[in-house]
Order: structure tokens, then sequence, then C-alpha cells
């Protein structure tokens, strides 16, 4: 028995011994000076989210042009998918082995980094009025200010619109809804003409929370919006919500075909109904509009248009949002290559390069003033960009700009309300609880 | 001599044949619908998921094997066929030590192996990153390896022993009035004895191997590096996928061991009867 329990704990300390190994020690780096002279010589480490076809080029032409400059400069790109990048980053952080520059989304995402100390304060070189900082839409760099400190460096910008074949609306014989209520009407007409009016796939979650936040800044005053964010000043508690969680169920029951089994559709497979002329319309992100009208696709440019969800008639949020924000890098604040990092950066946005970025194959609308013009990118991308320049305010999307414990809350409740799994009061007493335990 | 067969004797004898039919169905259907979407368009996919392609051509595997595929696959082949030999040969020489040899604390060694099969990859996975990236491992071929042989040595250590343990003592008695050394032994006798089990831990470890996700996924990145199933994902994107390209990437991915399969099939089959299952 006494030699059992000798072996047994030997087990448990060998194992013990293989994980906490790893524990030990630690990198004592500098902090980050990133106004210093760039030294240009060593590895930089960058973790970007450009993996993949057609956007794994994009980085890996910019570090060898970097490096044909600086020859003494080593670029080390990891390069995830949209998928990949958040677990390869909380592994790298929670190993205290970050990168010297690495992708981040705008909201709580980046928030996690900038409170835990691990982005650099760019203010100095970035803030609107400095020389780099003049460069970037106002707006994109907001996105990523807390507390009057600007942290990311927004690469490209993006927004939420409804797309549509134009060919369907004509032969249809139906205008742009300016209303919500009219984009409902509308729908009936279309599915007279053996179309599905609106494609909608909600397989991953994510897509209601798209429609939902829109509808919330429509329907919500902005102030309590924001304030709701934030489960220390939320309460949840303005009718603006049930509201549009009562139009988004509308839209869901009176525009798709798939009803209460949208949950089991991808958005890929919604994006290609639209792609293949099949559905009429498809709420979607900028970043998808070259997607949509690629060659071999039955939707070409021409017959592509996009507006922004319409505005529910007496809705006593803000008209003029539209929900979509900027993705970028951060830099991190205990790099020794600090500077280094921040010339590549400027480097990665100059107007040259930030032009590459938003024309074909790449189309990712790059948040550099001048970059996008209607030579260089297709008209629906150039019309969403100038459309998310222009509007009053952007709103973040409704599952990074708040607290994990409430973004799930949200998730679920949005399944719900899709499948008739719960009503409109249920979903937000859900996430009222959800950002009461977060608090 | 005929038999005849009698009327609940045939029933059964139909349902059984239609039950085996049905199985072959829901297996090898949604292997032929990934091979024959490796030939349509997004369109086509789309339009009419379980139409046969309008065009037969290759364009899709083409675009798999130059997005990416044939780095993944020359890694992943790599990868599996070091880690195997490595696994299998020190665990069937740790195992051999342990059952074999009389080594003082040979109970407690067992059990500090077998300890291993309690660590879950996933909680090792931050000290272990953290490890690697001091070493200069970090995104290279060694990791991997590493990783999959350290993490299946005990379990196919567990297997192996469990099999040396019950092969009788006086082969090693007779080795040694021969005049055998502990290698030749090992090498000459006993290792041959244990063939059912060796093929048998193969198998399992090539299936472990070829299929592994998180060590690739976070050890591992770009093209140059990573193995099939993490270099697929990146085949696929947010905002806009070539399902055709993904499926050809997979149907290119699956060959390898349905090839492998076929190929060994009569050893498959009586590795795991004889080895696991004895």
């Amino acid at each position: 028995m006494h030699a059992q329990r000798f072996t047994a704990l030997t087990a448990l300390a060998a194992a013990s011994a293989l994980v906490l190994s790893g524990c030990a020690g630690g990198n004592a780096a500098p902090a980050a000076d990133i106004t210093a002279e760039p030294e240009y010589s060593g590895t930089l480490s960058i973790l970007t989210k450009f993996a993949g076809e057609p956007l794994g080029p994009y980085f890996e032409n910019l570090a060898a042009e970097y490096e044909e400059l600086h020859p003494e400069v080593t670029i080390e790109l990891i390069q995830e998918t949209d998928q990949s990048v958040k677990d390869k980053t909380k592994t790298l952080t929670a190993s205290g082995a970050l990168p010297d520059i690495y992708f981040t989304w705008a909201g709580n995402w980046a928030q996690n980094f900038i409170d835990g100390g691990l982005a650099a304060d760019l203010t100095e070189v970035i803030e609107p009025g400095t020389e780099w900082g003049d460069t970037f839409g106002e707006a994109s760099l907001s996105a990523f200010q807390v507390d009057g400190k600007y942290f990311g460096i927004p690469l490209y910008n993006n927004g939420k619109f409804m797309g549509y074949n134009t060919k369907i609306f004509d032969e249809v014989g139906i205008e742009v809804p300016t209303t919500f209520e009219e984009l409902i009407e509308s729908c009936a007409p279309i599915r007279a003409a053996g179309y599905e009016p609106i494609a909608f796939g909600n397989k991953d979650g994510w897509p209601a929370l798209h429609y939902l936040q829109q509808l919330f800044a429509y329907n919500v005053p902005s102030d309590v919006l924001h304030a709701d964010f934030s489960p220390a000043t939320a309460t949840l508690d303005d009718p603006g919500y049930v509201t549009s969680l009562e139009q988004f169920k509308t839209l869901v029951d009176e525009c798709t075909d798939t009803g209460t089994g949208t949950n089991g559709v991808l958005y890929s497979t919604a994006q290609e109904a639209l792609a293949g002329g099949r559905a009429a319309m498809y709420y979607q992100e900028i970043l998808e509009f070259d997607t949509v009208t690629a060659e071999g696709n039955v939707v070409t440019p021409e017959m592509f248009g996009i507006f922004p969800l319409p505005v529910p008639e007496g809705a006593k949020g803000n008209p003029g949002a539209i929900e979509g924000s900027p993705e970028g890098y951060l830099i991190n604040a205990k790099s020794p290559q600090a500077a280094l990092a921040v010339d590549f950066m400027k480097f990665a946005t100059s107007l040259e390069n930030a032009t590459v970025l938003s024309s074909p194959p790449y189309g990712q609308p790059s948040t550099i003033v001048g970059a996008v013009t209607p030579e260089t990118s297709s008209a629906a991308v150039f019309d969403g960009i100038t459309q998310v320049n222009e509007a009053s305010e952007l709103i973040i999307w409704l599952d990074t700009v708040t607290v994990p414990e409430v973004a799930d809350a949200w998730l679920a409740g949005g399944e719900a309300l899709i499948s008739g799994g719960s009503t409109p009061e249920q979903v937000l007493e859900s996430v009222r609880n959800a950002s009461h335990s977060a608090e | 001599m005929v038999t005849r067969l009698s009327f609940a004797g045939v029933i059964a004898r139909v349902f059984m044949w239609t039950f085996l039919l049905c199985l072959v169905v829901v297996v090898i259907y949604p292997l032929t619908w990934m091979v024959l979407n490796g030939f349509k368009t997004n369109a086509e996919l789309f339009g009419n998921p379980f139409a046969l392609p309008m065009q037969w051509d290759w364009d899709n595997y083409a675009a798999a094997w130059n997005r990416g595929v044939s780095n993944y696959l020359t890694t992943s082949i790599l990868v599996t066929i070091t880690s195997t030999i490595a696994t299998v040969f020190i665990s069937a020489w740790a195992a051999y030590g342990l059952t074999r040899v009389d080594i003082p604390l040979s109970r407690t060694a067992s059990t500090v192996i077998l300890g291993g099969l309690m660590l879950a990859p996933t909680v090792a996975l931050v000290p272990l990153v953290k490890m690697f990236q001091s070493m200069g491992l970090y995104n290279t071929f060694w990791a991997l390896l590493i990783l999959y042989t350290a993490f299946r040595i005990p379990f196919t250590t567990f297997l192996i022993r469990a099999y040396m343990i019950d092969l009788p003592r006086e082969v090693d008695e007779a080795a040694e009035v021969d005049g055998a050394s502990r290698w030749t032994a090992f090498w000459r006798i006993i290792l041959p004895m244990c063939r059912p089990i060796i093929i048998s831990v193969i198998i399992l470890h090539i299936l472990f191997a070829w299929n592994e996700y998180l060590f690739a996924m976070v050890f591992t990145s770009g093209t140059d590096m990573q193995t099939l199933p993490v270099g697929l994902t990146s085949l696929m994107s947010k905002h806009g996928t070539d399902y055709p390209v993904v499926f050809a990437g997979m149907v290119i991915a699956a060959l390898p061991v349905v090839v492998l399969f076929f190929a060994c099939q009569r050893y498959f089959i009586k590795g795991l009867a004889d080895g696991i299952g004895k």
C-alpha cells in the first residue's frame, strides 16, 4: 500500500514537473520606446490574420520589401486565419511570447490587451495632428482610443450593408426600401417572383448579432446604448431593445426562406445564395462585396448594389449610425523592438501599400485617407467605405464591443429568438442577468 | 450438400444484408460526395449540392495543390513517419526494460511513464510554448516531432508493456544461454514476437499524427511548416471560401491514409485484432 502510494505520488510529481518547468523564469523586457530612432537590425515578429488565399501574400510581400530596404532586419511572420488567430493569440499571450506586432479587433478584444499593459501607447506618434496620424481617417483611429490615448494601428475598415441584386429588384419592380417597414413589405413580391427575399445563415451565431446591433443603434438612444455595453453601467431596460428584437424576428419570419431553421444555415450558404442569383438580398460586410461579385458568380459588379439596413419608423436612436469597425494591429508594450515595429507599420500603412491592400485581389478597404478610390476599388467597396466615413457614428460589432459573458448571452439569445425558443423579453432578461453576473 | 434455409433464416439474412448495405452507403456516400464536389464550382456546389459535376476537370485539385496543400502533405507525411518510428522504437525499448529486465525502481518508472497518460495536452500548452520559444524550436519540424513522440510514448508504452509482460520468461533465458546480448534479445527475439501489438500501435500513431490539430495549430504557422489538418483551414476564409478547392484539398489529405489502409488492410485488421484485442 505504502509502495503504491509512493509510486503514485512520484508519477504525480513527475507530471507536475513537466507542466511547471515551462512556467519558471520569465523575460524581463524593457518597456517599449516607440519614439526612439529604430535600429534596423534583428528580428521582428508579426502575428497577422491574413493566412491563406487571397490575403496571405500581402504581408509576405511587405516583409520581403522591408527586408530588402533593411537587410539587417528579419521579419518573422505568424499568419493565422480568422478562426485560429484567437487561440494562437491567447496561447502566445499566456506564455509571454506575444509577437512585436499583433492583430486585434476593436472593442473588448483590444481592451483586454490595453488593460493588461500588453499594448504600447502610440499616442505620441499616431494621434490626430501627428504626421502619421493625419494619414488615417479619424474615426478609424478613435476605434482604438482609450482614455484619450491611442493604442491601435487601424489597417482596414469595415461596415455592414444590405447587398442586393439590382436585376431582381428591377424584375420585381421594387425600389430600394427607405424604412425597415418597407424592407419587410418588399419581401412578399420578391418571394412571389421565385426568389428568396433575404438570404440569412446563423450557424455561427454572430450574423444575428450584426442585425441586432444595427437595430439597437437605430432604436436605442446612443448614450444609453454605450452605457449598456459595459456591465458596470448597464441597465439594458430601454424599450428600444425589445422593439429591435421584435423587428429582427419579423425579418427572419417574413423575409427568409429558412425561418426558424436559420440557425442551421452557414453564413457562406447565404452569401452564395445572393452570389448565385437565387436570393435578392444578403446582409454583409464590405469585406465580402468583392467575393459576392467575383468572376464566375451569377451576380456581377454591375448587378450589385448596397444600402444600409433601413431605419425603422419612429426609431429613437441614431439613424445615421452604421455598424462596423476597423481591424488593426497593436505593438507589444514589452517589445525591445517597439521603435522598429512602429517603423514597419508606418511602411505597411504608406499610401502606396494601403492602395495595394484596398485593390483586388486583397480588397481590404484601407483606413488611410485616399487609398480607396473608384480606380483602385470596386464601385460597391468605394460606396460602402464612403458611407462608413460619412456615418455620424460607427457602432462596433455586438460580439466584440462588450465583455465575453454578455456577448455569449446575446449569441444564445439571437439563436433562441430565431428558433422561437425565447421571446424578446426572455432574451433581454437573460442578457441582463449575464451583465449583472459580469459586473 | 445443399441446406434449405428456413423462412426466418432468409428474413434474417435479408435484414443483415440490408443493414450492411446501409452501412456501406453511410460510409461511402460522404466520401464520394466529397470527391465529386472537388470537381464543381462554388455556384454548382450550393445550387445543386447532390448533382454530378457539369465538368470533370482537375482545376480545383490543381488549385488546392498550389495553394499550399503540397507543402502541408509533405510536412504531414514527414512528421507522421518520423514520429511513428521514434515513438514505437522508444516505447518498445522502454517496455522491454520495464518488463524483461530487473532494474531498480522499475515499478516506479512504469508509474511515472504511465502517469504521462494523465497529462492533457491542453494543460501543458502554455509552458510548452514558452519552452519551445526559448529553445528556438517554435515553428520548426522538431517541435511537432518532439511533441507527437513525447505525448504518445506513455500510451504506446502502456500497450506494448501489456503485451510483452505476458511473453514467457524462458525465451529470454534461452537467448541468454545462447549468448545473446540484451540488444540482440530485444531486436531479434522479443520485438518480432510483439509484431501484432507493434502493428497496432503503428496504426494508432499514424492516425493520431495524421489528424492531430491542437499542437500543429499552436506550434506552427505558415504553409512551410503546417500540417494538413491546420493547413486545410487556411483554405477557408470568413469572407469567402472556394469550397470545391477545400473539398479537393480534403480529398488529397485523405488519399494517403486511404491508400495505406487498402495496401495494408490485412495488417490493419490482424494487427488490431491480435494486438489490442488479444
